[in-house]
């Protein structure tokens, strides 16, 4: 009896601990989630009038629409080409810069300086940067008597574009946190590579990337996930276009619920974006667990 | 020490954050105060732009309204500084501007009125109308008309079918606006012809275009942007249109259309006098690389200030007829402004002072719109301070609107138009079929409506 | 010996190719910068004439006088310090608690709970809109600074990275309070909270980033200009300003100073702040 009261008055003070924080998130997020939820199954205008009650035709909506399996298909790529690209940068960088230098030291700073800065200020300057008229891109290639091309308004280089944009924008935060898990490998393990003659190459697949690879993992699953919500440097630079071939599934949310104000489909294809996010992580855990096993 | 240093940095955050707390009750109840004068059942805050903050406490007894636009770039100025001389000329209404981009208004539009929030007033253009007022966000205004508040007598022609839906008023002007030709005088010259006589004909227009584009220099003689009005309008100048807006149908595949379709095609693709589609023709225009572009009079002041030397001409006439697009932005009274008389009326009064002659005079000397009273067409003093604006003037006896009373018109622009004509520019699409395609979807979207 | 010989020549040749990327890969990082500085100053004829240009030929810096007359831009300012500063402010509190509870204290739900907070970063923004617009209408605090600043007070993330914080402390810290009775806010506020200085500079720096940078959540919850911040004002420059493409930049520039100066204030800090969190 005096054993279970002890238990709960140890919870009691968990509860307690976590108060704050779940009251918040619970009235701020979870609420709003359930109502989005439930109001995904009705049918509704924008000024919350004449619900009906439809089940899943919302869903079907959706999924009838080819604009959205486009969103999908333009948010796939951009996830394939953001995360491979800034993981393997920000791998090589972070190595590179790993040892304790001043010249290290600035390096990392530069590469940060884009992180810190709002994506719509970034986005914003670089598609300006590029701009077929301003940009000081496109006026070097043409006197230097190279092709150019109005990189946001063609449908075949536009979305590579905004992954630069993405790449640029945040390969430093993930450079950061791999140096820190870098910081944490001990310096006895290179030594012993390097007593044991193994070459630059060995040494960083051998012992750099195994050592780190629970960083990685953190890594890539944060910024699957965030890619998958991209938005912000698409809504800034092409809103979707040209020929929606940027068009990425929040771009087509923020359509449907502002531009057409279709409020049933962009909620409910909303609610399937994060059943699909959801899905993928559940997925690159797993993974992530198994090859965990394996080392 | 340091103890007393972690405490002072905790202390230095709490202050910051009672600082903040107090900012808010603060702006808060400076609100509220002006608030209740006029709308007591609302807790919004409506409160002052910065940028016109000597009014930020509205003296006692007046009605405070708000009113929602997108009047963001250099229109800004002007109207705020008019909406000053309006607050300050009398001490009944106090009108609190907020200015954001169009898109962004549009996102809070929607996400205000679901709480029944949002402006007294807002400004959209007319292919709004008919979405808004479905929704209910938009009041009718039906007695500002049969009290005679303003003479609409003096209206553009055809003005006043923009101001109406489902036989009811359902707006106040705002302002006016017709396209017109605008073309690089130096480029003309360049191209060996003559800058006082532009195109007035369709065949005049596509041999000023290919002989001022010289894609060695990155130079294009003209272009159309394929989303918004640019392309329809060639539809109208060859006797079609996109719609049928007495049946709702499409008629995007009809053969006037078509042809219009192929005779801008003809000059994109097969004579390349345009840049990629999309392109932002106002830096190429400004940077004097694109020797024409239809557009409205907005554009006059910041070619004037990138130093272009332009000229601007009637829209060339096309096979059919001679027509260019006309429309303009109206105010409209939200239904939340039209719960409470006091703030309906006050927004009334707004919009017979905007109506007004010097209000009028003013606007269309200093942003270069024409003015939306006829009876100001001829003034001398409006020519001389803004020359282009006689092209404007003129434009409007030819000028015609479009997607009025069209609920969808969001959807149609986007998942239509842009689309298609997208496919047709770029992808090279076969012309015929496309429409075919377009008018499919078009007629889908339009039965909803029917 | 030659061996040796060779490999040391090659090691730095290698060194000096690493280096050499490194260079352009800074510069290529840092030219954006340049090039918003160096056009903001230019005239109106050289954006347009000679974008080839790197440098003005003639300095024009009249648009950093017009902005602060044409925008509200202080009135900006000052929102975005004051929704920042507070939102860091309690939400370090708010989610080292959290971050505390789910590492170091047993209670019932613990997993369970932790795995739905994580859950919630997976929700799209635009999810949960309209919604919490609703809600915050409901409270009364549409166009407040506590409308603002009260949701972001907790967040997934900051819990997670607190808690992972707290579980690289080794353990007798807390045990040994324990042995002396203290209780277990005690212990949180007295030996807890005083170790975490240095996930402190690291969260707060990304939180106040995250909530200086964000747009579309100001946009929803403010209707008015007093309360708007900072990147509001660069949503309406976006393309809104015609051809005054350096009066633009000049606004861009000026937006991204405060963090940019705060990450170079705080960047001491920052990397070991990271390593100390325990993301790895």
């Amino acid at each position: 009896m005096k054993w279970k009261a002890l238990a709960w008055n140890k919870s009691a003070v968990g509860y307690l601990f976590i108060l704050p924080s779940v009251a918040v998130m619970t009235l701020f997020v979870i609420v709003p989630l359930l109502f989005s939820l439930l109001s995904s199954l009705y049918s509704f205008d924008i000024m919350l009038q004449n619900f009906k009650f439809i089940g899943l035709d919302n869903f079907h909506t959706v999924l009838d629409d080819d604009r959205f399996w486009n969103s999908l298909k333009n948010t796939v790529y951009f996830v394939c080409g953001n995360v491979p690209l800034q993981i393997v940068i920000s791998i090589l960088v972070a190595v590179a810069i790993n040892k304790k230098s001043r010249l290290n030291i600035v390096f990392r700073t530069v590469y940060f300086l884009p992180v810190v800065c709002s994506m719509t200020i970034v986005a914003m300057a670089i598609q300006m940067m590029f701009d077929f008229n301003i940009g000081i891109v496109p006026a070097l290639l043409r006197e230097w008597g190279l092709p150019v091309v109005d990189v946001f308004n063609d449908p075949t280089w536009a979305m590579p574009a905004i992954i630069l944009i993405s790449v640029y924008k945040s390969f430093g935060f993930t450079m950061i946190i791999l140096l820190a898990a870098l910081q944490g490998v001990p310096e006895s393990l290179y030594e012993a590579a390097e007593i044991d003659g193994a070459g630059r190459a060995a040494t960083f697949f051998r012992i750099t990337l195994p050592s780190i690879a629970p960083s990685i993992a953190f890594v890539v699953i944060t910024s699957i996930i965030g890619s998958f919500q991209v938005f912000d440097q698409v809504y800034v630079t092409t809103k979707g276009g040209p020929m929606f071939k940027t068009e990425t599934i929040v771009q087509y949310v923020y359509d449907k619920a502002f531009v057409t104000n279709e409020m049933g489909p962009a909620i409910a294809s909303a609610i399937l974006l994060f059943i699909i996010i959801l899905i993928v992580t559940l997925a690159n855990l797993r993974i992530g667990r198994k090859s965990e096993q394996n080392f | 020490m340091q103890k007393w240093k972690r405490g002072s940095w905790l202390v230095a955050m709490c202050a910051t954050l009672l600082l903040a707390s107090a900012c808010g009750n603060n702006g808060n109840s400076t609100n509220n105060a002006s608030q209740s004068a006029g709308n007591a059942e609302s807790s919004a805050p409506s409160s002052a732009s910065a940028s016109t903050q000597t009014e930020s406490e509205a003296p006692e007894g007046k009605v405070t309204i708000t009113y929602w636009n997108g009047f963001s770039g250099s229109d800004r100025p002007v109207l705020e500084a008019l909406i000053k001389k309006f607050n300050s000329s009398q001490d009944q209404v106090e009108v609190k501007m907020e200015i954001m981009s169009w898109d962004v208004l549009y996102q809070k539009l929607t996400t205000s009125s679901a709480s029944g929030q949002g402006p007294d007033f807002i400004a959209f253009g007319p292919e709004n109308i008919a979405k808004y007022y479905d929704l209910g966000v938009i009041a009718p205004v039906d007695d500002f008309y049969s009290n005679s508040m303003i003479d609409t007598t003096l209206l553009p022609k055809g003005y006043d079918q923009l101001l109406h839906y489902k036989d009811h008023f359902v707006g106040f002007p705002m302002n006016y606006f017709a396209h017109a030709l605008y073309y690089n005088k130096d480029m003309v010259k360049n191209a060996g012809l003559d800058p006082e006589k532009p195109p007035t004909t369709w065949d005049e227009m596509a041999d000023w275009a290919v002989k001022m584009t010289d894609s060695k220099k990155g130079q294009y003689g003209m272009t159309l942007p394929s989303g918004w009005v640019y392309i329809p309008q060639l539809m109208w100048a060859n006797g079609g249109d996109v719609i049928d807006y007495q049946t709702k149908t499409s008629m995007i595949n009809k053969p006037e259309a078509v042809a219009a379709v192929k005779y801008w095609t003809d000059l994109v693709l097969n004579k390349k006098v345009a840049p990629a589609p999309n392109s932002d023709n106002l830096k190429m225009f400004a940077s004097g690389k694109l020797g024409m572009m239809f557009d409205g009079p907005w554009m006059s002041p910041q070619f004037k200030a990138a130093k272009v030397n332009y000229g601007v001409a009637l829209m060339p006439a096309g096979p059919a007829r001679q027509v260019t697009f006309g429309a303009g932005l109206s105010m409209h009274l939200t239904s939340k402004g039209a719960k409470d008389e006091k703030i309906k009326n006050a927004v009334y009064k707004f919009a017979q002072w905007w109506f007004e002659k010097d209000t009028q005079k003013e606007w269309a000397i200093k942003i270069g719109f024409p003015p939306i009273r006829t009876d100001l067409a001829s003034d001398p003093e409006i020519i001389e301070e803004n020359p282009d604006l006689k092209i404007f003037m003129e434009s409007a006896n030819i000028g015609q609107p479009w997607l009025v009373g069209i609920v969808n018109s969001g959807k149609i622009l986007s998942e239509v138009f842009q689309k298609y004509f997208d496919q047709i520019l770029m992808k090279k699409a076969d012309i015929q079929s496309t429409l075919d395609q377009a008018s499919a979807d078009l007629d889908k979207i339009l039965a909803t409506e029917r | 010996m030659e061996s040796a010989m060779n490999r040391r020549q090659s090691v730095d040749l290698g060194r000096w190719i690493i280096g050499l990327l490194l260079i352009v890969l800074a510069v290529a990082t840092i030219f954006p910068f340049i090039w918003m500085a160096s056009t903001s100053v230019k005239p109106m004829g050289e954006v347009l004439g000679s974008p080839e240009r790197l440098l003005p030929v003639t300095y024009d810096f009249s648009t950093y006088t017009k902005i602060w007359s044409e925008v509200p831009f202080g009135r900006y300012f000052l929102n975005s310090l004051v929704f920042s500063c507070s939102v860091v402010a309690i939400a370090l509190f708010l989610n080292s608690m959290a971050g505390y509870a789910f590492a170091r204290l047993q209670f019932k739900g613990r997993n369970l709970l932790f795995i739905l907070i994580l859950c919630t970063m997976m929700i799209p923004f635009q999810v949960t809109m309209t919604p919490l617009f609703l809600i915050i209408y409901k409270l009364g605090m549409i166009d407040t600074y506590q409308g603002l600043i009260i949701p972001r007070a907790a967040d997934a993330f900051g819990i997670f990275m607190m808690r992972q914080f707290f579980l690289t402390l080794p353990k007798d810290l807390e045990e040994s309070g324990r042995i002396d009775g203290a209780s277990e806010f005690r212990i949180y506020f007295r030996i807890m909270l005083p170790l975490c200085k240095p996930a402190f500079v690291t969260l707060g720096v990304f939180i106040f980033m995250g909530n200086w940078n964000d747009l579309l959540y100001p946009l929803l919850l403010t209707n008015s200009e007093q309360f708007r911040p900072i990147q509001a004002a660069i949503a309406l420059f976006a393309g809104k300003y015609g051809t005054d493409y350096s009066f633009v930049l000049t606004g861009l520039l000026l937006a991204s100073v405060p963090t940019l100066a705060a990450y170079l204030f705080a960047q001491r800090f920052f990397v070991s702040g990271i390593a100390m969190t325990g993301i790895k």
